[in-house]
């Protein structure tokens, strides 16, 4: 599957009665099986972009078109990870995957065993029948990690879903991602401010301008998969983004959060 | 608190201030003799049909005015008169308009009720978590799927603590239209027992209905709540 977005506008009405434009133009193209991280600063629009993709705002003006516009993209299966785990504290773990699949129409019966095999896969079948809130922020995220792809979108959607997470859980479910996503082969688009993080993880890397946000720059990693993050030349590649996103090496760390 | 009763009790004459024991034997008698079982069916009635109604309502005015902007503007100062108006004015104009029946006690609990329930679940429908809400969108869940997995159980700790002080507060509102103007009822035999200056029976009575509420606190809301919001005691790892 491939997925594009033309030309996509979008303005937020404001408290004073102006508007605040957040996207102008934004166009990118998502090839089949591709992974791709849109980076830019905090607050630019990134999530505003998945929003759209997911349906769950609507561009004013654009396009999201799928395999040129050969599918409708309301009726693609997408799998959302949010920056913070969203799940429902009043289900256990299972039911909390279960409840994606049952929403996209699959049977009860089924769903569970499916929920069991995908908390499985993310390292968390022993903790399929706790609640929530007695896991840890990380295994949380990986729930939510699992409910997304419990129901095996076509498309994955990331904002930020490490940022809340400490650097070495942080690094753990990277890796984890990127064995998961070598197995299913669907596109990713993930947002996320930390360009290290990006281009460790990205086919292509989109690097939104402030806000309204647009696409400044578009980048390939042509590096070979196990990547380590440590690599020179990711860090060339880091710095490169920096660059672009004018920050200095004064300004910030190599580890560049926000 | 009973020793502390019966010290004190010893300093003054039974009619102003009975002892425990006499007390207690005398809640016992009111219990076998059959009365007590006569007189507390009758206000639990009142109360059953009165809150039922309050809280039914409020639910539907309560959400309404969570999500609804013009709503919440019309009603709000509805509220506010609503919880000003003393309940025992309540009482005295539900009795003139519905006279000596069934109608003025559950009227006036629902009228008293009502806006003190609907204030709770008007702001626990505001305190909603859109963010999961939102989720449950993405993953193209139902309205029904929406309302039934993602609202409700967040409504769930405000609709409690709404049954828990409209019960309450129900007993009190029935009593004082009991004693008013009924002749049956808690309240009303807290009345006949004051018209014959016994303030034993006054005491009996009080401490006889009181057992009852402790037990459906204790032994219906408490365990209720408890397995509703279990999910809340799990402590992370």
């Amino acid at each position: 599957m491939q997925l594009a977005l033309r030309g996509i506008h979008k303005q937020f009405p404001r408290q004073n009665g102006g508007s605040l434009a957040v996207l102008r133009d934004v166009s990118l193209t998502l090839e089949a099986g591709e992974f791709c991280c849109v980076v830019g600063s905090s607050g630019c629009g990134k999530s505003t972009i998945l929003n759209i993709v997911a349906g769950l705002t609507l561009p004013d003006a654009g396009q999201v078109l799928v395999d040129d516009a050969r599918l409708d993209a309301s009726r693609i299966r997408i799998g959302y990870v949010f920056q913070t785990p969203r799940l429902l504290n009043w289900k256990t773990v299972r039911e909390n995957v279960a409840f994606a699949l049952r929403a996209s129409g699959t049977a009860a019966a089924e769903a569970r065993a499916r929920a069991s095999h995908y908390l499985e896969l993310v390292g968390l079948a022993q903790f399929e029948r706790e609640f929530p809130l007695a896991l840890s922020g990380g295994m949380q995220q990986r729930v939510a990690i699992a409910r997304a792809l419990a129901i095996e979108p076509d498309l994955l959607l990331m904002d930020e879903p490490f940022s809340h997470l400490d650097e070495l859980t942080a690094r753990a479910l990277r890796a984890e991602l990127l064995r998961i996503w070598q197995q299913a082969r669907k596109p990713v688009m993930f947002v996320t401010h930390n360009a290290l993080e990006a281009v460790y993880l990205a086919d292509q890397v989109l690097i939104l301008s402030g806000r309204p946000a647009t696409i400044m720059k578009s980048l390939r990693v042509g590096l070979p998969r196990d990547r380590e993050m440590e690599d020179p030349r990711l860090v060339a590649l880091q710095r490169e983004i920096l660059d672009s996103l004018g920050v200095t090496a004064a300004k910030a760390g190599p580890t560049l959060i926000g | 608190m009973l020793v502390v009763w019966h010290a004190i009790s010893r300093f003054f004459p039974p009619s102003l201030l009975p002892g425990p024991i006499p007390v207690l034997k005398r809640v016992w008698e009111i219990i076998v003799s059959g009365q007590f079982a006569v007189h507390m069916v009758a206000t639990m009635v009142r109360v059953a049909a009165g809150f039922l109604s309050a809280f039914l309502v409020s639910i539907g005015l309560g959400i309404f005015m969570g999500v609804n902007r013009t709503a919440e503007r019309f009603f709000e100062p509805n509220i506010v008169v609503g919880l000003t108006i003393p309940s025992l004015a309540w009482s005295v104009i539900a009795l003139m308009w519905f006279g000596i029946s069934e109608l003025a006690p559950i009227f006036t609990i629902f009228i008293v009720l009502q806006p003190l329930i609907t204030v709770n679940i008007w702001q626990g429908t505001k305190a909603l978590d859109h963010e999961v809400i939102e989720m449950a969108r993405a993953f193209h869940a139902s309205r029904a799927m929406v309302i039934r997995d993602v609202v409700i159980p967040q409504l769930v700790p405000f609709l409690l603590a709404a049954t828990r002080f409209g019960l309450s507060l129900a007993w009190k509102v029935t009593v004082i239209a009991e004693l008013l103007g009924l002749s049956n009822g808690i309240g009303y035999m807290i009345h006949y027992s004051f018209g014959i200056f016994s303030m034993l029976d006054v005491f009996a009575w009080t401490i006889a209905f009181t057992l009852v509420m402790l037990a459906l606190e204790y032994g219906l809301l408490k365990p209720l709540e408890a397995r509703i919001t279990g999910w809340r005691r799990a402590v992370a790892l």
